[in-house]
């Protein structure tokens, strides 16, 4: 039995220390610092393209759950598309991001609308997430790093919006993973220097060579609700057309 | 599933002479069945793999309950307004099944169907032997919604759609100028977004990510629905009648019978359209034309029938008059050429849209009046000398500088209605957005054309479980027949407000409760509406 009290502490322990305060750890030289935001960025494309299903799973305090289902395609850095299957409320809305425009099919009205930047830092579809966290494929390009440590198989960095950027947060710390530069985990800061969200990346699998999460869980710490992404069905590298990524694909029935 | 010939296998069965050629025949034929066979075994299941059929819809319950008061004080003191054509509306329920079908075959063939299902409650039983018809006692009504066929990518860039359609243009919210291809469905008067898709045949190109050509041809027209008990004030005359009864009679009470223009279903009246869609520096543009008829009519000419006189009036001594009026109702044609875009600024998101309306054929006011009406029985003299409607023409010409004495209900001069807008999501959800229009849908002519202001406000709660949404609506009528007297002496006001409270407890489900009052001055559009004043509750399951 202490035996297996032991064990149990030391896993907890051992779990525990990879959420550190990022001020632990050895300094990362400033020189690499970019690098390693850039190799973050690389990783996030994951090879030229990738599709699968997602189930989206609202979990507030009490646990109660809501589903939601969706179809996504990934290609490059900079083009996504989302289009939502369940509940029947939502099938068919269509979220089309390439770079920094975000759209948005409603199948009600027939009309796709150019989403506006107040939007942006809105809950993506009732969910924990925010439309500028779907699209943030570069955080090299919107963000930049002010201190960096390691420790053990983690990076742990922390981030700040560039000059000029609208950003409900104040400050990013994020955990990355030496190797292979995926993201593990997100601190969301906001202007009272509090913690509001908090993102873990999970069931690390490898495809084709790649390292790729196949769940994403946000939590939103002030009313302690959480989304889950699952990813299921995943495909990479299948040479998904960018033309899928156009106003005219946005309303179309769509399939993995 | 094909049933193969049996009788290519009764043919092998041949006794003859000829037993050679027809055994290596027979042979031949044997193969070939059991090949055919094998065949017909692979086809069906691979097209059953292709072809994907889907259901869904939605079940609808809504429960209107009209607030009117007999009168209805206008925004200005002192005036009022007494109507009773809110009747219709103040107490009714529609429960709706909408069912809609995808049938998709390929990624380039499929199609769409939605059809509703729509209870009327009011029983059309009027004797005794209706009550054994089930459909007359509870009425029921079936509504073809859309149903159209998509060829996607018959080329690399051209996609075409054929079938009853909506073609939803514009980028403002509600208030388009530039969506002119599907009529108004108004019969929920305050549902301003809703449209009857219609048949047309549409074809788009895409000639690159930025830049789309869309080309749109209607085979016939089709009217708007419209509560014309609501409208009748837009569709009769503009014109005082009073000005034709001479001193010592009064104009009591004008009958009006509205007749409306039949289209012809010929290739004269077919409608056709174009938009080019593109996008530059992160702002999308459309530019778009269309040729068609206007789905609100206007009157053209009218036609006094049945003068009668009544009582007088003990006060002021006046022989009370009433008329009847035969109205011709018509749908102008006219070119739209339309403009519109939608970017951000800053943070904040905008639009502009504006239709440019040409007039293709105008109508000038024409008022006659029918041969003297029997007010002295037996004497057509006596009837004519006491008819106290003028004998001289009711429209003459005017002299130099002088205004028409009848306007023109739909004259040649080109007018715009533009909308323009801003929405904003400030950080915590609460969503505004403000739209300015010139020019509601039912207006035509550019002196006939008002001002308005929309707000929306909305805010969640409960992560968007509770939804509350207010809009309120301003007019301004600063047009030459403005105000109570009608002459433009004064600026005619008129506000709307609409509170909804949304409730989804679950997935799918939703529950509204809504409010609407609306109040104007005589001659504002707005004011059309504030018969409607009522309380709603709209229960809604999607699947």
């Amino acid at each position: 039995m202490q035996k297996f009290l032991s064990s149990i502490c030391f896993v907890v322990l051992a779990l525990s220390s990879q959420w550190v305060d990022a001020a632990d750890g050895k300094p990362v030289p400033k020189g690499e610092w970019t690098g390693i935001l850039e190799k973050v960025d690389k990783a996030e494309a994951q090879g030229r393209d990738m599709k699968a299903r997602m189930v989206i799973s609202l979990i507030n305090k009490e646990g109660k759950r809501r589903e939601r289902r969706a179809i996504f395609f990934q290609k490059g850095t900079d083009r996504r598309l989302i289009q939502f299957k369940a509940p029947a409320s939502e099938a068919g809305i269509s979220v089309l991001i390439r770079g920094t425009s975000v759209f948005l099919y409603l199948p009600q009205l027939q009309k796709t609308r150019r989403i506006a930047a107040h939007v942006k830092n809105q809950p993506f579809m009732g969910t924990d997430l925010s439309f500028d966290d779907m699209s943030s494929l570069q955080y090299s390009k919107e963000n930049e790093v002010i201190s960096a440590n390691e420790k053990g198989e983690l990076y742990h960095l922390v981030l700040k919006p560039k000059a000029g950027l609208a950003k409900p947060y104040i400050r990013l710390e994020m955990s990355v993973r030496k190797n292979d530069h995926q993201i593990a985990q997100i601190r969301f800061f906001d202007t009272q220097n509090k913690e509001y969200k908090r993102m873990e990346r999970l069931g690390f699998r490898k495809f084709n060579g790649f390292s790729v999460p196949s769940k994403i869980q946000v939590k939103d710490m002030k009313s302690q609700h959480r989304t889950i992404l699952d990813l299921q069905d995943m495909q990479l590298n299948t040479g998904v057309s960018g033309r899928l990524f156009s106003l005219r694909y946005l309303k179309r029935d769509l399939e993995l | 599933m094909i049933t193969p010939d049996l009788r290519l296998l009764s043919f092998a069965s041949q006794k003859s002479s000829e037993k050679q050629r027809t055994s290596f025949f027979s042979r031949c034929l044997w193969s070939l069945s059991i090949l055919f066979l094998c065949g017909l075994s692979l086809f069906p299941r691979h097209a059953a793999a292709e072809l994907k059929l889907r259901f869904s819809g939605a079940l609808e319950s809504n429960l209107f309950v009209g607030l009117k008061p007999e009168t209805t004080p206008s925004i200005l003191p002192g005036a009022q307004t007494t109507s009773n054509l809110g009747r219709y509306f103040d107490y009714r329920n529609a429960n709706s099944l909408f069912l809609n079908l995808s049938a998709k075959v390929s990624n380039n063939l499929s199609g769409v169907a939605r059809v509703q299902f729509r209870n009327i409650n009011f029983s059309q039983a009027t004797v005794s032997s209706d009550l054994q018809d089930y459909g007359k006692v509870f009425p029921l009504s079936v509504r073809l919604y859309e149903m159209y066929i998509d060829f996607l990518e018959l080329t690399e860039w051209f996609d075409l759609r054929v079938g009853q359609q909506r073609i939803a243009w514009g980028k403002a919210l509600a208030f388009n100028p530039t969506d002119n291809l599907n009529p108004f469905n108004l019969e929920n008067p305050l549902d301003f977004q809703e449209r009857l898709p219609t048949p047309a045949i549409k074809a788009s190109f895409y000639m690159g990510e930025h830049v789309t050509l869309t080309l749109v041809a209607q085979p016939f027209y089709v009217p708007a629905v419209l509560p014309i008990s609501l409208f009748r004030d837009v569709a009769t005359i503009d014109f005082d009648f009073n000005s034709l009864v001479p001193k010592g009679f009064k104009l009591e009470k004008v009958n009006s019978n509205e007749k409306v223009q039949q289209i012809d279903f010929n290739i004269e009246n077919m409608q056709a359209a174009g938009k080019l869609a593109f996008v530059f520096n992160k702002v999308s543009f459309s530019l778009s034309y269309f040729w068609g008829r206007l789905y609100v009519p206007v009157p053209s000419a009218s036609n006094l029938t049945n003068t009668k006189l009544g009582n007088t009036d003990p006060v002021t001594g006046d022989v009370n008059v009433t008329a009847d009026v035969d109205v011709q109702l018509v749908y102008p044609r006219v070119h739209v050429v339309g403009f519109d875009m939608s970017t951000s600024l800053g943070p904040v998101g905008v639009w502009a849209e504006v239709g440019l309306f040409i007039p293709h054929e105008t109508f000038a006011l024409n008022i006659t009046q029918s041969i003297a009406p029997n007010l002295v029985p037996n004497d057509p003299v006596a009837s004519s000398k006491l008819n106290p409607l003028s004998s001289q023409p009711f429209c003459p010409e005017p002299k130099a500088g002088e205004k028409k004495a009848c306007p023109d209900s739909f004259p040649s001069t080109p007018y715009p209605k533009v909308t323009v807008g801003l929405e904003y999501t400030f950080p915590g959800g609460f969503y505004f957005n403000l739209q300015y229009l010139f020019g509601f849908f039912n207006e035509q002519a550019l002196d006939k054309l008002h001002h308005f202001v929309f707000l929306v406000m909305r805010q969640g709660f409960l992560r968007d479980k509770l939804l509350l949404q207010v809009t309120v609506g301003g007019e301004v009528d600063a047009t030459p027949t403005s105000g109570d007297s009608g002459d433009g002496s004064n600026v005619g006001l008129a506000f709307l407000v609409n509170a909804e409270l949304q409730f989804k407890p679950f997935d799918s489900g939703t529950i509204v409760l809504g409010a609407v009052v609306g109040r104007g001055n005589k001659g504002t559009t707005l004011a059309l509406f504030q018969d409607l004043d009522q309380v709603f509750l709209r229960f809604r399951l999607n699947f």
